[in-house]
């Protein structure tokens, strides 16, 4: 029993593909699927996927983002920055229901590409508050580091 | 010039043929040269070049808005990172270079790519250099790229043979490669990086090739040993008349910019100083 099963695992591990069963083109091109009525069916970007809900992905990115920044202190000029712009681009996510004029509103290109930059900003908020990056200098360089030449 | 025809007449009997075909092959070649390169299209046919404008060196022009707009980037990227950013400076006029403290490399990058304002997404190239008379003889130098504002920025930081550096690749995964190459030819380890191991140079190679102290004929060669029917590493050796090199050239290079200081390219945008908080050890 066991033998047969170990058999049909060696099997079906070591059996060829053919280029049509791409594991990788079927989980894109399920990803890729867009509804019928939908005003666009791709971004035309490599990798980057038509969303067809964006309002409800980017408030719950923005929010996490805000969420983040409570961490800072409140006169970290990173803070009072992204706060800034982040509050303005969720006041427009809210105010617009139209996908295009949205996308027209931010200027920022498509909203796909909106979603992902604010992802990216979540990155960076992180990365910022495990290195505290709002204190002062480190140390300074020492003398002659930076000059050129020696 | 008589004499030198009839010569070569009498070396070579074909010579009369031999110079008939290169003013052949010229001609023909003046006949290309001034036929339009596209065949297709009309216009270019019909139109011909009448435009005789005095032909203009090709430099680099700098764009002075795109220069301001740079400039008080670098200054909003010291504001937001003040714990690494030591300086924030122009090299060769427009190229945007932020200094940093070799503690701060993946939050600079992380900001750099991720904040809304600068989004350089792209990782152009990371390197490395050596300056052997620096207390930290070391530099690694990030080139970054944004798609979106068409802008490029350059992250300098520092350090010696030991001191580890972290790792870009959370950040950037193409930085995998470009770090293994930088820890290959100048040494300089990196913390938390998934595979670092030499990427350009042999198995069991020692040395570090790219750093300062480091002999241009290297300290092993490689040849094939019919004997033994394989390759063989030895010491290199050299004959005594190749160890001497007289690498300075009897030449001025550049004597028009003989006053000039190399120093002249870089432009101080902004310093981050510290004043010290008085502690017991620097007071």
């Amino acid at each position: 029993m066991s033998a047969r099963l170990l058999r049909s695992a060696v099997v079906r591990a070591t059996q060829q593909r053919t280029m049509y069963e791409n594991p990788y083109i079927n989980r894109f091109k399920a990803r890729s699927k867009v509804s019928e009525d939908f005003h666009k069916k791709t971004t035309g970007i490599t990798g980057l996927f038509v969303n067809e809900h964006p309002h409800r992905a980017l408030t719950v990115v923005y929010g996490r983002i805000l969420r983040a920044l409570e961490q800072m202190p409140r006169d970290a000029a990173y803070r009072k920055y992204t706060e800034a712009v982040v509050k303005q681009r969720l006041a427009l996510v809210q105010a617009e229901n139209d996908i295009k004029k949205l996308e027209e509103k931010i200027g920022m290109g498509q909203i796909e590409e909106v979603i992902e930059q604010a992802e990216y900003e979540l990155e960076t908020t992180r990365a910022m508050i495990d290195s505290k990056a709002w204190e002062p200098l480190v140390e300074t360089a020492p003398k002659g580091q930076w000059s050129w030449p020696v | 010039m008589k004499n030198i025809l009839f010569t070569l007449f009498i070396i070579f009997p074909d010579f009369q043929k031999m110079l008939g075909s290169v003013i052949r092959q010229a001609v023909s070649r003046q006949v290309i040269r001034k036929s339009p390169i596209s065949t297709t299209s009309v216009v270019a046919q019909t139109t011909e070049t009448k435009t005789d404008a005095p032909k203009k060196p090709t430099i680099w022009k700098i764009d002075e808005q795109k220069r301001e707009r740079l400039a008080n980037f670098g200054k909003y990227a010291a504001e937001c990172l003040p714990k690494f950013v030591q300086k924030v400076q122009f090299a060769a006029g427009d190229e945007l270079e932020l200094l940093i403290h070799p503690s701060g490399v993946v939050p600079v990058l992380s900001f750099l790519k991720g904040n809304h304002s600068a989004q350089f997404t792209n990782l152009t190239f990371i390197t490395g250099m050596d300056v052997p008379t620096r207390k930290n003889r070391l530099e690694v130098i990030y080139a970054l790229y944004s798609v979106r504002f068409n802008a490029r920025v350059r992250v300098r930081t520092y350090t010696d043979e030991i001191a580890p550096i972290d790792s870009v690749t959370p950040v950037f995964k193409g930085a995998d490669w470009y770090e293994r190459e930088v820890y290959d030819m100048y040494g300089v380890w990196f913390n938390n990086h998934p595979d670092l191991r030499r990427i350009l140079t042999d198995y069991g190679f020692e040395g570090h090739p790219f750093r300062k102290d480091y002999p241009l004929s290297g300290y092993n060669e490689v040849r094939y040993d019919p004997e033994l029917k394989r390759v063989v590493y030895e010491p290199s050796e050299m004959a005594q008349e190749f160890r001497k090199f007289d690498l300075n050239s009897p030449w001025e290079t550049f004597p028009a910019f003989r006053n000039q200081s190399i120093t002249s390219g870089y432009e101080t945008i902004l310093e981050t100083v510290t004043e010290k908080p008085a502690t017991p050890q620097n007071k």
